[in-house]
């Protein structure tokens, strides 16, 4: 058994290490080496002052009574960060650009830098952590007791004498002097205190290490291994409590997750302690790791506990006296350390927490208030004032937090407390995601939530826990003045719910329902709707663009003076040599535009909050407007940034297509352009050959040769022959341009298209001879909309051809004319070679000649067929080869029937 | 894997772990069955706990590292380039 004096030192000499730790770390991150202290372990681990005594011992307690509901405390908190990168990466960001100094300074910063929000919050806060630091209190000075007495009733883990007050007081005295000592140095502008986070994570080693070796030595040791602890008696009845996964295990999932964001003590280390944003990425699954750990034994020494030390022990204090039972007392003392490293840690960082938020938002507005300080000060008395106010205020705190102890030291009140704190600070969670995240969050809407929550919470959770002492048992019974629907604890006739469900189901319902209702109710202020922005767009728009929206300026001197009240001398004159540097002067003193001005007044925020900080900046600035047009177009270019990339991506499809677009037309184009150079090419060709004949022979002529006058009258016929086969390919050319351009200007009527074909065959009658040429007239008289002369054209250039080029032996024409579908359609086959398959496509086209090889001077120029096809196409008629089949080649014409055209005949006269 | 992937990756793991550790996941392995001598719900829950955070370990240095503007964080430390920070 350890004897007291034992215990005492070893207490000491570890108090004495942290503070060595503290002193050191302190001393070496001013002098700007952070190493160690800045890494994202060592912020981990001093989040990990989430585990008070209330988790080292109370964890054990509750397995011991309610089996795995003891999880729920540490899964919300991995759940929160787990998914840092949504919630605490922007409340990180918010709190470094915003110079956040409080949850406090956050919700009252957001909501216009209210100074009525940051008081509420600050009640709040210290309403519900007074308690909790007297639970700790409790825990150091029971555990103490235990493990220093040398009695056999310690093993129930009840100390035998009073809780002996002495204790709690020395206690509470030595972390007021740490905690003064090291969070009061200095007034920082990031209110970062190094030595303090250093020994925190210290002290969360320890209790880690503490709580591993107890859990390795019960279940290795006592129990003899995991599969036997579970076959113990009591693992039965622990794990099979009633209800184990119902509302309750919900809600306190719930609301441990939201503590994690809400308590002030985890905002002061998560968000106002954090150098760096990318720890973040390390305790997302880090913190995790250490819950994870921190839990992993607590069922097993419940089970241990539960079965092997006497009747009636107390299980709050399984794992110290389960150690004293194996007469372990190296191992007890170190879980004394581990509890009283969990219990101190909470403490110092939650009295940091308070004290900041009680100057800044209590004394700070009151100070600002009072006439004879409002007038011109000296340098640093402000941060003075701060200072003291902030020593004053750690010291008033564990001394209300002492005297909750001494006041409830004989009663059980305490135990119910961690939950209760839970409760209460789970008030600010719907004005801190709603400030986050909707931009309609007013700070109206924000103060009667949170007023209407607490009070509530007050009345349902608070007041209940002090049953049997001041407060007559009627008036849970009965309700006050005996309307049953006031019960605390059965709140509108809710009967039969968890006490702790029916608390936060009314005051959360509550906060959240006036929060949402008064918001969309009444409207912001200008400030409001600035800082609503600035928030919940953290990740778009830097806080440099404040200077946008808020047209300020004031007198260099004022501001310096101003900025040397609270940061003192020496920091005011970097602060504004720093920016006269970055704006290009030379001077000391930059220009106090409104950039300036913002940035000063963000710096001052880091120090004394942004609301005091504001009412100090406005004491000294001359005119202020806030530019609304600004904001909301702010606002706008958000929704105007997401419209213009949907806009961009639609754009670009339309360019996508267009160019597709454009390159089938630019192919086109090229195919046209040698179309035009094979044409002209022909064309020259085709004026050659008659232009060398007429030459050669008007030369010869000329030359005076001795010519028979009959020569010469044949020369001169070729030559007036070719001159009128020039003639006719040069008509034939413009001919066919014309008709392709549509320019030629012939009307379409109605004829008797078997009737012209019947003319044209008659007119080739001539060149006929030889060929045998049938013709069936399955047409009969039928009207075509057409111009007589140009459909003979056509017909005589088909016949012809079919003529000319059959050169087989019995050479035979058929012509068939029907009336198909509404046409009229006449069909020309020859017998002759046919035309070649790789032909077949050109045949229609300038100067396309299928019969090239026997080709003679009087075969046309190549554009019989091209000038048919566009005779035809004005006559909305077509021409075609028809597919080969046997010998020979066959073209059809047709032409739509005028009954039909007649229909429309708009269309057809413009055709 | 792109950073939004890993990004909307936490965003399922956070609301799976909150769906797993809720009713009506947890009531489901709450039966009375051992493995390897540990009841099935006491190894479900830190079963599961632990993947999470296996998850979460390795999804967290999927996403972008932020990188501070100096002259925002601390004032003795403006950026050296003239044209970027107020003025």
């Amino acid at each position: 058994m350890l004897s007291a004096n034992i215990v005492l030192f070893t207490a000491l000499a570890y108090v004495a290490v942290l503070f060595l730790v503290a002193f050191v770390s302190d001393m070496k991150s001013r002098k700007g080496w952070l190493g160690l202290v800045h890494s994202p372990i060592v912020y981990t681990l001093s989040i990990s002052v989430y585990c008070t005594s209330w988790t080292f011992y109370g964890a054990v307690g509750s397995a011991a009574r309610n089996g795995l509901e003891f999880a729920t405390i540490y899964l919300g908190p991995t759940l929160v960060f787990v998914g840092w990168w949504f919630l605490l990466r922007k409340l990180v960001r918010i709190g470094r650009i915003h110079r956040t100094s409080s949850i406090g300074d956050l919700i009252s910063s957001r909501y216009g830098k209210s100074t009525s929000l940051a008081v509420l919050v600050t009640l709040i806060a210290v309403i519900g952590t007074t308690p909790y630091i007297a639970l700790q209190l409790k825990a150091v000075t029971a555990s103490f007791q235990v493990v220093a007495e040398a009695t056999d009733t310690s093993l129930l883990g009840i100390p035998t004498r009073d809780i002996d007050i002495r204790t709690g007081f020395w206690v509470a005295v030595g972390m007021a002097a740490f905690t003064i000592l090291f969070g009061t140095r200095n007034i920082d502008a990031n209110e970062h205190h190094h030595g303090v986070v250093a020994a925190i994570a210290l002290e969360a080693l320890v209790k880690l290490l503490a709580l591993l070796a107890v859990g390795l030595y019960v279940v290795f040791w006592v129990a003899g291994g995991v599969p036997e602890v579970f076959r113990m008696p009591a693992a039965a009845t622990v794990l099979q409590g009633p209800e184990t996964f119902g509302t309750r295990w919900v809600a306190l999932t719930f609301l441990s997750a939201a503590a994690i964001v809400c308590l002030p003590r985890q905002f002061q280390i998560t968000v106002v302690e954090n150098a760096d944003e990318n720890h973040l990425r390390t305790a997302g699954w880090l913190f995790p790791l250490y819950l994870f750990l921190i839990s992993l034994f607590t069922l097993p020494i419940a089970i241990v506990g539960l079965t092997t030390l006497p009747p009636g022990s107390n299980p709050d204090m399984f794992v110290l006296t389960l150690p004293m039972l194996h007469d372990q007392s190296a191992l007890a003392l170190l879980v004394f350390i581990g509890g009283f490293s969990s219990a101190t840690s909470m403490v110092i960082v939650a009295s940091i927490a308070l004290s900041i938020m009680v100057s800044n938002h209590i004394v700070m507005p009151i100070a600002l208030r009072l006439p004879w300080r409002r007038s011109a000060g000296v340098s640093g008395d402000v941060k003075t004032l701060l200072l003291v106010s902030r020593r004053i205020s750690i010291a008033m705190i564990l001394l209300l937090g002492f005297a909750y102890f001494v006041a409830s030291a004989r009663s059980d009140a305490l135990a119910a407390m961690g939950l209760i704190a839970f409760a209460g600070v789970a008030q600010f969670l719907p004005s801190l995601i709603g400030g986050l995240y909707w931009y309609q969050a007013s700070k109206t809407g924000a103060f009667v939530g949170l007023l209407a929550g607490v009070l509530v919470w007050g009345y349902t959770l608070l007041l209940p826990s002090f049953e049997g002492g001041a407060l007559p048992a009627s008036l849970f019974d009965h309700g006050p003045w005996g309307i049953a629907a006031l019960r605390p604890q059965a709140l509108f006739g809710a009967v039969g719910v968890d006490p702790l469900v029916h608390s936060l189901f009314w005051s959360l319902g509550i906060n959240v329902a006036l929060f949402v209702l008064v918001s969309l109710l009444r409207d912001q202020k200008p400030l409001e709707r600035l800082q609503a922005t600035l928030f919940i767009d953290v990740f778009r728009n830097p806080a440099d663009n404040e200077a946008r929206f808020i047209r300020r300026s004031a007198a260099i001197d004022d501001l310096y003076i101003l900025a040397q009240r609270i940061l003192g001398t020496e920091q005011a004159h970097r602060l504004f040599r720093d920016f006269a540097r970055q704006q290009g002067s030379r001077d000391d003193l930059p220009q106090p535009d409104t950039e300036f001005i913002a940035h000063l007044e963000r710096q001052l925020a880091g120090g004394i909050g942004a609301a005091s900080a504001r009412v100090m900046v406005s004491q000294v600035i001359t005119g202020e407007t806030i530019s609304l047009d600004e904001l909301m177009r702010l606002v706008d270019e958000t929704q105007q940034v997401i419209e213009y990339s949907q806009q961009l991506e639609h754009k670009s499809q339309q360019l996508q297509t267009t160019a597709r677009q454009l390159r089938e037309a630019n192919e086109r184009l090229r195919a046209l352009d040698a179309q035009k150079d094979d044409f002209l090419s022909q064309v020259s060709h085709e004026v050659r050959t008659p232009m060398a004949s007429i030459r050669s022979f008007s030369e010869i002529l000329l030359s005076g040769a001795d010519l028979t006058s009959e020569q010469s009258k044949r020369f001169l016929e070729i030559i007036h022959n070719e001159t009128l086969r020039l003639t006719r390919l040069l008509d034939e050319i413009l001919d066919l341009s014309h008709l392709e351009r549509g320019e030629l200007t012939w009307t379409l009527e109605p004829i008797d298209g078997s009737a012209v074909l019947a003319r044209a065959i008659e007119t080739c009658q001539g060149m006929a001879t030889g060929v045998d040429v049938e013709v069936h007239d399955g047409a009969g008289a039928i009207e075509v909309l057409g111009h007589g002369d140009r459909l003979a054209q056509v017909f005589i250039n088909l016949i012809s051809n079919a003529i000319k080029h059959n050169t087989g032996p019995g050479p035979r024409l058929s012509i068939r004319s029907a009336v198909v579908d509404g046409r009229f359609v006449v069909d020309l086959q020859d017998n002759g070679p046919g035309i070649a398959a790789a032909e077949r496509e050109h045949i229609f086209s300038k100067f396309a000649r299928a019969w090239t090889s026997d080709r003679s001077s009087t075969a046309g120029a190549g554009l019989g067929l091209a000038i048919s096809r566009a005779i035809l196409r004005r006559m909305n008629g077509t021409l075609d080869l028809m597919p080969a089949s046997g010998r020979g080649a066959c073209f059809r014409v047709t032409l739509p029937l005028h009954r039909n055209a007649g229909q429309t005949p708009r269309a057809a006269a413009e055709g | 894997m792109s950073w939004q992937k890993a990004r909307d990756g936490i965003l399922v793991l956070t609301l799976l772990g909150a769906l797993g550790f809720l009713p009506p996941i947890l009531p489901f392995f709450d039966r009375p069955i051992s493995l390897f001598g540990v009841p099935l719900i006491v190894v479900y829950v830190f079963g599961a706990w632990l993947a999470l955070i296996g998850l979460a370990l390795w999804l967290s240095y999927r996403l972008p590292r932020h990188i501070a503007r100096t002259g925002v964080t601390n004032p003795d430390d403006f950026p050296p380039t003239p044209g970027e920070g107020p003025g």
